[in-house]
């Protein structure tokens, strides 16, 4: 063997040792698949309602990545991250069934987090129910989570828990007030909160004159502020999304309503100021389900809503709305603690009674007695004041203010 | 009821009317020359909405200017639209479906381009005003005067032209005025401009008021096929008449009667639809 054979055979011995040495010394066991676990997200994120399903949507979007920043949800050895699919509902019952049919059908998800109202969340049901797929939602009508929607569970504060504690500060807070008309939309979720007003309002020495009902997309109020205006109102209480809820405020004022409006449904002050004006919307009280900043905000909650902010530029109350940033740190435990992603084995952990850690506080399901099904999410929540254009807190409402307002309402069952 | 009240339920009612029919005009002007049900005039309001939007708060180009621009593009997009619909002319359902697709498109296009969240036209003479116990603001009135300038305008084009007097010709027969030696294509060209130029103007004249949203051309389309059954399909005058009795209809139902106002409303277009089918003032 020449000398230049010998070298050449030498390095390609050494290059090969040294290829399988350093190749055994990088080689790690495979990673392991990435596993993805689909939620439905189907939201309003057309129409009117947009300014509620959009930054409900983004806060979902946020809460899933800092799930999986925070390492996934672990099922079985086995880590799982969040993917959430988002389906217009377009505020309507159809767009609201096609959402749920692609997300049940085509992605075949277990676990959906919306919608948002009444009409919304009673489509997505009629194919969620019997297909046994897990619910989160919103909702005010209570129809949303009565036995026979076994899959479904509500985060949000609603008018059993809501109306009392907004009432009674309004009772204390402004002794002159006796006197409210009833302003709502003309759709199930606008008729279930009127009848809920109507039978709270004598309970606590104030006169429900009226309930008056507007067709869903009006924007024109003028006729229905003449009539209004001559019952001569201490209070208007309304009902309906951002937008609307700004040109009726703006027309009320413009015809010469001069008393206050007491309002519970998630306000969007940007959207509204930027429809109305901020002197349109001064001193509208409404209820907030988590406080972001200011003295009665948490550490948590500032921080999720500069997170917000870093991501979206501007914050916006809505985000906050209902409990949709508590619902995966809610699943997620619920997942971890059935050690399964089956759909059943979850639910049966959710009817539970167990009390979830979550990044703004512990929460718990309840209200069975008034709902029939402890399917209702208890968290408080709070009171604000539109100010310059903000909403400022100006009261708390406990998870046990929450628990005795119930004695204002019937038992499930009771007519 | 006091005298007040009866006020301020009649100038609602006006109000109201005459912003619904400023859309019904431009509906009612191409039916009643091209004879074709054009389902996309309440997109081509949203459009002139959006249009409205971007000049004024985008562009920042001054309202009344911006007013003018949108007529502008609005009649030209409708010069262009006419050269689409040519080949359909005479094919009612044909017609029909490409007037829905194309409000369809129009909506979705600007959906993803403007977004889903509502914008805002600054208020112009936003001022709220009180004579004797009624309530009314200017931008309402000046709203209502543009509309009422528009009928005249459109009826003195129609009756003092040429082109008027073509566009006339051909809405009551086609053919003869063809044979007459009037340029059918150049009048139903002409004929598109000036609707989708009074829809685009409604548009950006009524958004201030409200609010800008993709999804406002439906019950706009809704509002204008109401307002010109009940006042006679082709009939400027009819819309104005349709219009008013459809706002003092919604004006003293939401008043007096409730929340059912809008079935009534849907009630009376049937009854018309039975026993006077060409409306108030619509012809035979």
């Amino acid at each position: 063997m020449s000398k230049t054979k010998l070298v050449l055979m030498t390095s390609l011995v050494i290059l090969l040792v040294a290829a399988l040495l350093l190749g055994g010394a990088c080689a790690k066991p495979a990673p392991p698949a990435e596993k993805i676990l689909k939620i439905g997200m189907p939201m309003p994120i057309s129409g009117p309602a947009s300014a509620w399903g959009i930054p409900i949507s983004n806060m979902l979007f946020l809460a899933a990545e800092r799930v999986n920043a925070e390492g996934g949800i672990k099922v079985d050895g086995d880590t799982y991250n969040v993917e959430l699919i988002l389906v217009d509902t377009k505020f309507t019952p159809e767009g609201s069934a096609d959402a749920a049919h692609k997300l049940v059908y085509d992605d075949k998800v277990k676990f959906v987090f919306g919608p948002i109202v009444g009409h919304e969340i009673l489509s997505v049901q009629a194919v969620t129910e019997p297909e046994k797929v897990i619910v989160f939602c919103e909702g005010w009508d209570n129809e949303v989570i009565e036995p026979d929607k076994p899959y479904t569970f509500r985060f949000c504060t609603a008018p059993y828990e809501i109306y009392p504690a907004l009432w009674s500060w309004v009772t204390e807070n402004y002794p002159e007030v006796k006197k409210v008309v009833i302003f709502n939309t003309d759709t199930e979720s606008g008729w279930a909160c009127g009848e809920n007003l109507a039978h709270l309002l004598p309970q606590i020495g104030i006169e429900a004159l009226e309930q008056m009902f507007y067709p869903y997309g009006e924007t024109d109020f003028t006729p229905h502020l003449t009539k209004l205006l001559a019952l001569n109102p201490d209070v208007i209480t309304m009902e309906g999304d951002p937008p609307t809820m700004a040109l009726f405020f703006k027309q009320a004022r413009d015809m010469g309503y001069t008393g206050h409006f007491f309002q519970t449904d998630p306000i969007d002050p940007p959207t509204m100021v930027e429809i109305a004006g901020k002197e349109y919307l001064e001193g509208l009280t409404t209820f907030v389900d988590i406080a972001s900043e200011g003295p009665m905000a948490t550490a948590a909650a500032k921080e999720l809503r500069q997170a917000y902010i870093d991501k979206h530029g501007e914050w916006n109350d809505i985000a906050f709305a209902g409990a949709f940033a508590y619902m995966l740190p809610v699943l997620k435990q619920a997942i971890e603690a059935a050690g399964s992603l089956d759909a059943e084995k979850v639910h049966a952990v959710l009817e539970s009674d167990r009390t979830y850690e979550t990044w703004l506080g512990p929460i718990r399901f309840g209200g069975g007695e008034v709902y029939g099904q402890d399917h209702h999410v208890l968290f408080g929540g709070f009171l604000g004041q539109v100010q310059d254009g903000k909403t400022v807190i100006v009261a708390r409402i406990t998870v046990e203010e929450e628990l005795e307002n119930y004695r204002y309402w019937p038992k499930y069952g009771e007519s | 009821m006091t005298a007040q009240l009866l006020g301020q339920v009649l100038i609602n009612g006006a109000l109201l009317g005459l912003l619904y029919a400023l859309v019904a005009v431009g509906f009612s002007l191409i039916f009643g020359v091209c004879n074709i049900p054009f389902f996309t005039v309440g997109a081509l309001y949203m459009l002139g909405a959006v249009f409205g939007f971007y000049f004024v708060s985008q562009l920042g180009i001054p309202y009344v200017l911006a007013v003018i621009i949108v007529m502008l593009v609005m009649g030209a997009i409708g010069m262009g639209a006419e050269r689409f619909f040519r080949p359909l002319r005479g094919q009612l359902f044909a017609v029909v479906v490409v007037s829905l697709a194309l409000a369809m498109a129009i909506a979705n296009l600007a959906l993803n381009i403007v977004g889903e969240r509502p914008k805002v036209i600054p208020a112009v003479l936003h001022i709220p005003i009180n004579l004797f116990g009624i309530h009314l603001t200017v931008d309402r009135i000046v709203v209502v005067a543009a509309c009422v300038a528009v009928v005249l305008a459109l009826h003195f084009f129609n009756q003092r032209t040429k082109a008027g007097q073509g566009m006339r010709a051909i809405a009551q027969d086609a053919e003869v005025a063809a044979l007459q030696g009037i340029d059918i294509n150049r009048s139903q060209a002409i004929t598109f401009s000036l609707g989708f130029a009074i829809c685009g103007l409604a548009g950006i004249l009524i958004a201030p008021i409200y609010y800008v949203d993709v999804f406002m051309g439906t019950p706009a389309l809704m509002r204008a096929i109401i307002v010109v059954v009940l006042g006679g399909l082709g009939s400027f005058p009819g819309a104005i008449a349709g219009g008013l009795l459809l706002g003092f209809i919604q004006s003293f139902g939401y008043t007096f009667i409730g929340g059912i106002t809008h079935l009534i409303s849907f009630a009376i277009v049937i009854v018309f639809l039975i026993f006077r089918p060409r409306g108030l003032l619509g012809r035979e």
